[in-house]
């Protein structure tokens, strides 16, 4: 009787722990013997054609098979975020798949918070488990070539002149590691209701910084229960110190930060009379830019074009009753030089090194990130890596896009984008240098010299 | 055919495999390589390579850390305290005769249970420094200067704290509780026929029978202290500027912002010593504690 019950034990815990191996065997091996969709964690991963088919993944992918189970079928794993809330991603890859009958693309889906950290955990370990990523930003595009996972394009193959200037600041040491699929830049968002209440006339698109500042306290009502904010920014330390760098064509990195004190003081001085809101109560509150915008009581706001797209999806759904109408015009530039320059980023698609389906992988982006992606993306508001002629004509077709001359004018006038976060070896630190820098001079604990002096400082040690 | 013995031993190895397994890759390997990440220099991909002592030596000129390390030390020495404190005083008072003391109860330990990213959140509107209750209730009595809490340097780590006695008081008064009720209601019946007072009760009754929890949660707390995280994150986001920064975040940051798995470890390594260090002197003072 005793010997059954231990038998009796043993078995019960040997299946205990082939449950446990065997579940780590299922999700570490590849399950590379899937034969229904190709991917293991929900049967419906892979794409197959037809349009919001539901089968974007939430886990890793890492147990998504190589290849689908009908045979010949090339499997193109797409870490991207957003899947549901950026409309173009699923578009992209339904109208690939359709063009190329025999890939098959999966969606996986790492979302948007922690995009950049997710996936270079999952790619830590040098298996590949993607063949395509977007690109959220500078710093992780920067660090994932130094950790060489990603794959230099060949330029023969890529019309380079098409991506006019949205090309050049993405290439990294003469290599092309990533294919703008989107380019955005700051502009001025103004609300017009609040302009045609203030009698003030619409802002041109040769604001300079001294006409931009007189103008929004113009527009600024500190009554009681009615106020009315001049101009909105947004709690990034981009937005005064991009505009700083936009404005003085200086690089970012290279550690003095001088040129930066005239911007903060009138951002300050801005603050002060309450034509925008207070930094602090923002940080705390946590309070969305287009939050703030749409509540109505916003005069204009310094922001990038990727929220133009977001701006008309929510006003479509009914979110924003009180904004009224509104339009863009240039961000404004410093008195003496041209207009011209703003400040940008960008939505990047790259090749994962050691993708078994390289090839394959390479001619998705230079499908997504070219012609035909870039129609899909304009088609949804969003502004295209890949300007053409077509895709400008295409975004000022969506519905609800501002097309009064003005607005037209200002998102075809850039002439020089910096990037919000420059490529550089050092700049995830030297970013954190800046972002503790800005919020030390905009809660007030420094003054802005002391600010300055302190990002001077402390960037100066960096890589020394 | 294996003898006896060793199928019992293998019987019993079989149902601790599980966890032990689970502990040995998800925790126990983790911890090995982050010693020996500690001197070494990686990027999460590709080469480990060994620096010696290099990555300790750059925490000298490091004002991150030295700015973490004291956030941290601070943020340690005022919330083990008070929320201890606290946590005695809610279970002293719940212990005692009142009406309705279970709902008491129950609403003391609710935060603790409740979710901390809309704890924290309602807890930044309320100190919110534009038109937060708490503002709003200072500016009503007169008072000028309002504090900004959370962005301001010299409110942000009050704010944090207070935070965490109020979120944590109640799961430490629970554990009190168990420790009042486990004291023999004897010794208060002797005392009171001796006279004492309700001052001398607590002082030569409950507090001594109360040091094996007292202990306990001084432990826990410190250990506990030293790892935050979440709160701050989710309060200040380290600010302002570096003002709450504490030694977990700073290790976030190396490792998974800069991709410094090395000196993200070494940090580690510190604040593992640091806890070490600090729980080892706890042992030692409770044995002396004991003894007297």
């Amino acid at each position: 009787m005793k010997m059954k019950k231990r038998m009796a034990a043993m078995m019960l815990g040997a299946a205990v722990l082939s449950q446990l191996l065997g579940g780590c065997a299922g999700s570490g091996s590849g399950g590379g013997d899937q034969s229904g969709g190709g991917a293991s964690q929900s049967g419906s991963g892979v794409q197959s054609g037809g349009p919001q088919t539901g089968g974007v993944q939430s886990g890793s992918g890492q147990g998504a098979a190589r290849s689908g189970g009908s045979g010949e079928k090339i499997l193109l794993r797409w870490a991207l975020w957003s899947a549901d809330t950026q409309p173009y991603w699923r578009p992209i890859a339904d109208a690939y798949m359709e063009a190329h009958p025999n890939v098959e693309i999966e969606i996986i889906d790492l979302g948007a918070t922690d995009y950049a950290t997710a996936l270079q955990t999952q790619l830590a370990g040098n298996d590949a488990p993607y063949d395509v990523v977007a690109v959220k930003d500078g710093f992780s595009f920067v660090s994932m070539i130094l950790k060489g996972l990603l794959k230099p394009m060949d330029q023969s193959a890529i019309d380079m002149e098409a991506y006019g200037g949205n090309l050049a600041p993405l290439m990294w040491e003469g290599e092309v590691y990533t294919l703008p699929l989107r380019s955005d830049f700051y502009v001025l968002f103004y609300n017009k209701d609040i302009f045609d209440r203030a009698g003030v006339p619409y802002p041109g698109n040769d604001l300079t910084f001294e006409e931009y500042d007189a103008m929004v306290r113009s527009l600024t009502d500190t009554t009681f229960g009615s106020e009315v904010y001049g101009t909105h920014y947004h709690t990034w330390d981009i937005c005064v110190q991009g505009m700083a760098s936009a404005a003085e064509d200086a690089d970012i990195l290279a550690g003095d930060y001088d040129y930066m004190r005239p911007y903060y003081e009138m951002v300050l001085s801005q603050q002060d009379d309450k034509a925008c809101m207070d930094y602090s109560t923002l940080k705390t509150s946590g309070l969305h830019y287009l939050g703030a915008f749409g509540q109505g009581n916003v005069a204009t706001m310094l922001m990038g074009t990727w929220s133009i797209g977001t701006l008309i999806t929510r006003i479509n759904e009914g979110q924003y009753p009180d904004l009224g109408e509104w339009a863009v015009a240039a961000y404004p530039h410093k008195a003496g030089k041209e207009s011209g320059n703003t400040v940008g980023n960008f939505v990047g698609m790259s090749v994962i090194n050691s993708s078994e389906n390289a090839d394959t992988a390479e001619d998705f982006v230079r499908f997504a990130a070219g012609a035909e992606g870039a129609r899909i993306v304009a088609e949804k508001g969003f502004m295209p890596g890949m300007m053409t002629e077509e895709t400008l004509e295409t975004i000022f077709a969506v519905e609800g896009f501002p097309t009064d001359e003005g607005s037209r004018e200002a998102l075809t006038s850039v002439k020089k984008t910096v990037l919000e976060n420059p490529l550089g070896e050092n700049s995830p630190e030297i970013f954190q240098v800046l972002n503790t820098g800005h919020d030390y001079i905009m809660t007030g604990t420094m003054t802005v010299d002391e600010g300055i002096a302190y990002m001077n400082e402390e960037v100066g040690k960096i890589g020394k | 055919m294996l003898d006896r013995k060793t199928r019992r031993n293998l019987v019993a190895y079989s149902f601790i495999a599980p966890n032990f397994i689970g502990f040995a890759v998800f925790t126990l390997g983790p911890v090995i390589f982050a010693f020996v990440l500690a001197f070494s220099q990686w990027n999460g991909n590709g080469a480990v390579t060994f620096v010696g002592l290099d990555n300790f030596v750059k925490m000298g000129s490091d004002t991150r850390f030295w700015s973490a390390l004291k956030n941290t030390v601070v943020y340690a020495v005022s919330a083990v305290p008070f929320t201890m404190a606290s946590a005695l005083g809610m279970a002293l008072l719940l212990n005692s005769r009142i009406r309705g003391k279970e709902v008491f109860r129950a609403v003391a330990f609710f935060p603790y249970v409740a979710s901390i990213v809309a704890c924290t959140a309602v807890w930044n509107i309320i100190f919110s420094p534009g038109a937060g209750l708490v503002n709003v209730i200072l500016n009503s009595l007169g008072v000028e200067n309002l504090p900004k809490w959370a962005a301001d340097k010299h409110w942000a780590m009050f704010t944090v704290v207070t935070f965490s006695i109020w979120k944590d008081m109640g799961y430490y008064m629970v554990i009190y509780l168990a420790g009042l009720q486990g004291i023999s209601q004897e010794l208060y019946e002797a005392a009171s026929l001796d006279g004492a007072d309700a001052r001398q009760k607590f002082m030569y009754i409950t507090w001594p029978q109360l040091k094996p929890t007292t202990f306990f949660i001084i432990i826990m707390l410190t250990i506990n202290s030293f790892k935050i995280y979440d709160r701050v994150m989710l309060i200040t986001g380290g600010g302002p500027g570096t003002e709450t920064l504490v030694l977990v975040y700073h290790i976030y940051d190396m490792a998974f912002s800069n991709s410094r798995f090395g000196y993200a470890s070494a940090l580690a390594v510190v604040l593992f010593v640091l806890v070490l260090t600090v729980t080892i002197i706890q042992f030692k003072g409770e044995k002396n504690y004991a003894n007297s």
